[in-house]
C-alpha cells in the first residue's frame, strides 16, 4: 500500500471519528428535560402565561399576563440555577394604558425584552433585574408610549436594536424609530404619515429578523374615511411598502393575537380575535377563514415555516401555511400528545428559586397554558434543534381568597409534524 | 542523529495507538519509496534535512523566540557553541568535567505598527478606529542539564489610539468576556506566552509542564512571530485562544515526519467558563501531525523555498467538567466539551498553503441545549525573491465561524490579504526583519454588519 493510500485510510478514520463525535441528536418529540420551579402565579390552569423565552447564554424568561390583563410578572432564571422575579418592579412602574403584556420582543446574549402596555422592559439574565427602556423622551422628558414594537432584536457587534412606534402624550401621531436597546436612545425618527391621520390604532405587529424587516398593521382615519394598512419597515426604520387591507374594521386595537409571523420568503400571517387568518406580503393581503380546525389559536413560525395552530375535538392540530399563502391540510400535532403522555402522573422538579436547590415531586402535572401543550397564540422559542420550552403547572393553593399555582419551566422536544 | 523509535513508542504506545500503527506502516512505505526516488531529489531532501538540523544545532531554528509553542528542540550537546547567547562556559558555570551547564539561549522580537478599522454601520464614535500599537517579546531557554530545560517567554503589549473599542455583546468563545470586532485586540499589558519546565530524556521525547499553548490546532503550534498575519485566524481563536497551564508529552519521530502530543491542562484557554459559575475539571488534549515527505516545521511561510512538504494533522480536546454556582458553591452541573480539528498544509519552493477545520460541541446534564460551533480557514502565501536579499510575499486568508448552531446560528466570515516584505531574505534568519501591509475584513452574515481594516507593522526578531 502506498503512503498516499495509507494516509488516505488514516484520514478516513479520523474523519469518521470526527463525524461520529459530531452527532448530537435532538430529543424525541415530547421528551422533557429538567423541570425547574420558576415561581407561583395567580389563578388556576389555564394560566395567563406566555411561552418562555431563552437568551443565547441559556437564561430563561417567564412572563405572566396577557394583552387584556393589567397584572404582570416576569421570572428570570439563571443559566446555572436560581430565579428572580420582577413583579415588584413592574407593579411599581406604570406600564400602561388599557393593555397588558403584548409579548416578548426578543433576546440577545444575556438579556430579553418584553413589551407590555405602553412600556418596553429589559430583563437581564445576569442580574435578574428589570429596567424600563426609554420611559421618558431624552429631549423633552415627556413620557413615551410604545404603541408598537417589532418583535425582534437585532443584535450586531456595534448595537442592539429594534423598531417601534413611539408617541408622547401631546403627539397626535406616533413616530417610527429605531430603538437602541442598550444605550436607551432612539434614532432614525420618522413621523407617521399622512399628517392628517387621526385615531391611529395598531392592530398587530410582526417581523422577520432574517430579512431585517418589520410589519405593523395600523388603522387610522382621515376625515371620515378609515384606512387599514400593513406597513413594512426595514431595520433602519425606513418604510418600504404599504399594503391596503380590508375586512379588519371590526377588529379591536391589538386584535391580532400573538404576533404576525413571517417566513423567509416575505410571507406574513396572523390570526385575529375573530379566528380569521390574515395573510399578506409586500404586495397584497387578504383575510380568510381557517378550515379543518374547530378553534384556531395562533400562528407559529418554526424553522422558517408558518403554521396555524389550534384545536379540534380537544386535541392539538397543525395547519401549514404554504409559501404562496395557501393553506395545507390540517393534521394532529403528535408532539403535543406525546408531551402530554410523557408528563405522566408525577414529575421530579428542581426547586432552584433560591440556591441551593432542592428536589421535589409534583403530582398531576398539566400544561400551564391553554388546553394542549404547545398550542398558544404566541410562537414558541427555538431553544435548540427540535426543542422548545414550555410551562407545566403543579400544586395550586388558595391564599387571601385567590388561587395561586406553581409553575415549572422545562425544555421539551418538538416537531411540527 | 540516531532515531530511537522503539523507546518513544514505549512511552506513547497506549495513548497514541491510533496514530502510531499506521505511521509505522507509513514509515516502512516511506523507506520503500525513498529507494525508488530520483537520486537528485533524494539528495535535495537530505541537504534540506541537514540544513534544518544544522539550524537547530546552531540555535537558529527554534527555542529563541518569545512566542508560541514549537516542537521539541534537540538539546544542545555539552561543550558545543550551540547557544547564541550565554554560551561562554565560564560565564555559565561550567561543570568540573567540562560540560557547560547551566546554559541559556536568549531571543525575542519587537513589533511596531499602525492599524485602523472602519465599521460603516456602527455608531459615529465607532465607525473609524485607528491606533498605533507596539508589541515585544522576550524569551529565554535555559538548560540546567542535558536533559532538563526551562523556557520563559513573555510578551509586552501596548496600543494607543483615538477611539475606544466597539462595545459588542457577543461572546462567541464563551469565555465570559465580550468579543472584539475586527482589529481591536489586546490592549496593554504583560502576558506569559510560555513558562515551562521540561524533561528531555531523548531527542524524540519531551515531557514538560507549565504555561503553554495547547497544541490543539495547526496554528496553536506556530510561533506568534511566524504567523502570516498579525494574529491567528479568527476561527482558530474562537475555538482556542491564548496559553493554558498544564503538562504535555511531545514526541518527534522519524526525523520529524511524525509529531504527536498528549496533554492535560486547566482548560482556561477553552472558554468553558460561564457567568456565575466556577468549573472544576481538566482538559485532555491530543494532537498528531504527519508529514510523509519529510519534516515540516510549524510555521506559516516557506522562506527557505524548500522541497515539497505535505502535512496532515488531527487534534482533539476533551474536557469533562463540573460547574458550580459561585455564590453558594452548590448546584453541580456536569459539562462535556469536545473539540476537534483537522488540518492539511503544503509547502514547496516558496509556496505555502494551509487549511484547517474546527468543531466544538458542548453538552450538559442541565440545560438540554447542546452548544455546537464549526469553523474553518484556508490561507496561502508565496515568496518571490526580488534580489538575493529582498523578498516579497503576497498572502491571503479566508475563513468562517458558525456558532450557536443548535438554536440561533450566527455566521461570520473573514477575508484577509496583504504583502510581507523581507529585506534580509538571504540571511540565516530570513524572517529576522519583516515589513507587512495588510487588509483584514470581517462580515457578520447573520447580523448583516461588516468591518474593514488595515494594518502595517515592522517586526524584528533576534
Amino acid at each position: 500500500m502506498s503512503t498516499a493510500a495509507r494516509l488516505c485510510k488514516l484520514s478516513s478514520g479520523l474523519v469518521l471519528l470526527a463525524a461520529t463525535a459530531g452527532c448530537i441528536g435532538s430529543p424525541e418529540p415530547g421528551e422533557w428535560g429538567n423541570f425547574r420551579y420558576a415561581g407561583q402565579v395567580r389563578g388556576s390552569t389555564p394560566l395567563l402565561l406566555l411561552p418562555p423565552l431563552s437568551d443565547r447564554d441559556g437564561n430563561a424568561y417567564v412572563a405572566y399576563g396577557s394583552v387584556n390583563t393589567l397584572e404582570l410578572d416576569l421570572f428570570i432564571g439563571g443559566l446555572a440555577g436560581g430565579w428572580n422575579s420582577c413583579g415588584a418592579f413592574l407593579s411599581d412602574t406604570a406600564l400602561g394604558n388599557d393593555f397588558g403584556v403584548h409579548g416578548f420582543v426578543g433576546r440577545a446574549q444575556n438579556a430579553a425584552w418584553l413589551w407590555t402596555g405602553d412600556g418596553l422592559v429589559r430583563a437581564s439574565g445576569i442580574s435578574g433585574a428589570c429596567s424600563r427602556v426609554l420611559e421618558f423622551d431624552p429631549s423633552s422628558n415627556a413620557r413615551l408610549a410604545f404603541r408598537a414594537v417589532v418583535p425582534w432584536v437585532r443584535d450586531t457587534p456595534s448595537r442592539t436594536t429594534t423598531l417601534a412606534y413611539i408617541q408622547a402624550p401631546l403627539d397626535p401621531r406616533p413616530f417610527t424609530v429605531v430603538i437602541d436597546l442598550e444605550r436607551n436612545i432612539y434614532t432614525n425618527i420618522e413621523e407617521f404619515e399622512p399628517n392628517s391621520a387621526t385615531e391611529v390604532e395598531v392592530l398587530g405587529v410582526g417581523g422577520n429578523l432574517s430579512r431585517a424587516e418589520g410589519v405593523i398593521v395600523v388603522r387610522y382615519r382621515v376625515g371620515d374615511s378609515v384606512y387599514t394598512q400593513a406597513r413594512f419597515i426595514d431595520h433602519l426604520g425606513v418604510e418600504t411598502e404599504r399594503v391596503s387591507l380590508s375586512g379588519l374594521d371590526t377588529i379591536p386595537e391589538y386584535g391580532i393575537v400573538g404576533y404576525i409571523q413571517g417566513d423567509d420568503e416575505g410571507l406574513y400571517a396572523g390570526l385575529d380575535v375573530e379566528g380569521q387568518l390574515l395573510v399578506l406580503d409586500a404586495s397584497e393581503g387578504r383575510r380568510r377563514s381557517v378550515p379543518d380546525m374547530d378553534t384556531p389559536v395562533g400562528v407559529h413560525r418554526w424553522e422558517s415555516k408558518l403554521y396555524v395552530v389550534g384545536e379540534s375535538g380537544g386535541t392539538a392540530r397543525l395547519l401549514p401555511i404554504e409559501a404562496d399563502g395557501d393553506l395545507g391540510d390540517a393534521f394532529s400535532w403528535d408532539s403535543s400528545d406525546e408531551a402530554e403522555d410523557n408528563l405522566g402522573k408525577s414529575i421530579d422538579v428542581i426547586d432552584d428559586r433560591s440556591l441551593p436547590s432542592q428536589d421535589t415531586t409534583w403530582n398531576a402535572p398539566r400544561t400551564a397554558m391553554g388546553n394542549n401543550i404547545f398550542v398558544h397564540p404566541h410562537s414558541l422559542d427555538h431553544y435548540a434543534d427540535g426543542t422548545t420550552n414550555w410551562l407545566v403547572a403543579g400544586p395550586s393553593y388558595s391564599a387571601g381568597g385567590e388561587d395561586r399555582t406553581a409553575i415549572a419551566y422545562a425544555p421539551v422536544g418538538i416537531r411540527y409534524e | 542523529m540516531m532515531m530511537r523509535p522503539s523507546r518513544c513508542l514505549a512511552w506513547l504506545a497506549t495513548a497514541s495507538s491510533l496514530l502510531i500503527t499506521p505511521l509505522l506502516a507509513a514509515q516502512d512505505t516511506r523507506d520503500d519509496d525513498e529507494e525508488q526516488r530520483d537520486e537528485n531529489e533524494d539528495q535535495d531532501d537530505e541537504d534540506q534535512d541537514d540544513e534544518d538540523q544544522d539550524d537547530e544545532a546552531q540555535g537558529r531554528g527554534a527555542s529563541s523566540n518569545a512566542d508560541g509553542n514549537e516542537p521539541p528542540t534537540q538539546q544542545p550537546e555539552p561543550g558545543t557553541d550551540a547557544i547564541a547567547a550565554g554560551s561562554d562556559a565560564a560565564a555559565n558555570g561550567a561543570t568540573a568535567d567540562g560540560n557547560s551547564y547551566p546554559r541559556f539561549d536568549l531571543g525575542g522580537f519587537a513589533r511596531g505598527g499602525f492599524r485602523f478599522r472602519v465599521v460603516p454601520d456602527a455608531l459615529p464614535k465607532d465607525e473609524v478606529d485607528y491606533r498605533f500599537s507596539g508589541r515585544a517579546g522576550l524569551g529565554v531557554t535555559g538548560w540546567a542539564h542535558r536533559m532538563w530545560r526551562a523556557r520563559l517567554k513573555v510578551e509586552f503589549r501596548s496600543s494607543h489610539g483615538s477611539a475606544t473599542n466597539i462595545d459588542t455583546t457577543f461572546d462567541t468563545d464563551g469565555d465570559g468576556f465580550q468579543d472584539a470586532f475586527t482589529l481591536v485586540e489586546g490592549g496593554s499589558g504583560i502576558a506569559f506566552e510560555e513558562a515551562t519546565a521540561a524533561f528531555v530524556p531523548i531527542d524524540e521525547l519531551t515531557i514538560e509542564a507549565g504555561i503553554m499553548r495547547i497544541p490543539f490546532t495547526l496554528q496553536q503550534q506556530s510561533k506568534n512571530t511566524n504567523l502570516l498575519f498579525p494574529s491567528r485566524s479568527a476561527a482558530n481563536n474562537v475555538f482556542l485562544a491564548g496559553p493554558d497551564v498544564g503538562a504535555l508529552v511531545r514526541a518527534n519521530l522519524f526525523d520529524g515526519i511524525v509529531t504527536t502530543s498528549l496533554g492535560v491542562f486547566n482548560g482556561d484557554s477553552m472558554g468553558l467558563q460561564l457567568f456565575g459559575t466556577e468549573s472544576r475539571g481538566v482538559a485532555l488534549s491530543y494532537r498528531g501531525d504527519v508529514s510523509p515527505f519529510g519534516a515540516f516545521e510549524f510555521g506559516e511561510s516557506d522562506l527557505k523555498r524548500g522541497p515539497f512538504r505535505l502535512g496532515a494533522g488531527f487534534g482533539l480536546t476533551y474536557q469533562p467538567a463540573t460547574l458550580f454556582d459561585i455564590g453558594t458553591g452548590t448546584e453541580p452541573r456536569s459539562v462535556n466539551d469536545l473539540r476537534l480539528s483537522g488540518s492539511l498544509r503544503m509547502a514547496w519552493r516558496g509556496f505555502y498553503f494551509a487549511a484547517e477545520y474546527f468543531r466544538r460541541q458542548q453538552t450538559d446534564d442541565f440545560s438540554f441545549r447542546p452548544e455546537v460551533a464549526d469553523g474553518a480557514y484556508g490561507q496561502l502565501a508565496y515568496v518571490i525573491p526580488i534580489t538575493d536579499d529582498i523578498g516579497l510575499e503576497p498572502i491571503a486568508r479566508a475563513g468562517f465561524v458558525a456558532d450557536d448552531q443548535t438554536f440561533d446560528p450566527r455566521i461570520t466570515g473573514y477575508i484577509d490579504a496583504g504583502l510581507n516584505l523581507y529585506p534580509i531574505l538571504g540571511a540565516a534568519n530570513p524572517d529576522g526583519v519583516r515589513l507587512a501591509v495588510l487588509y483584514l475584513g470581517e462580515r457578520r452574515f447573520s447580523e448583516r454588519e461588516e468591518a474593514h481594516g488595515g494594518a502595517t507593522f515592522l517586526q524584528i526578531k533576534f
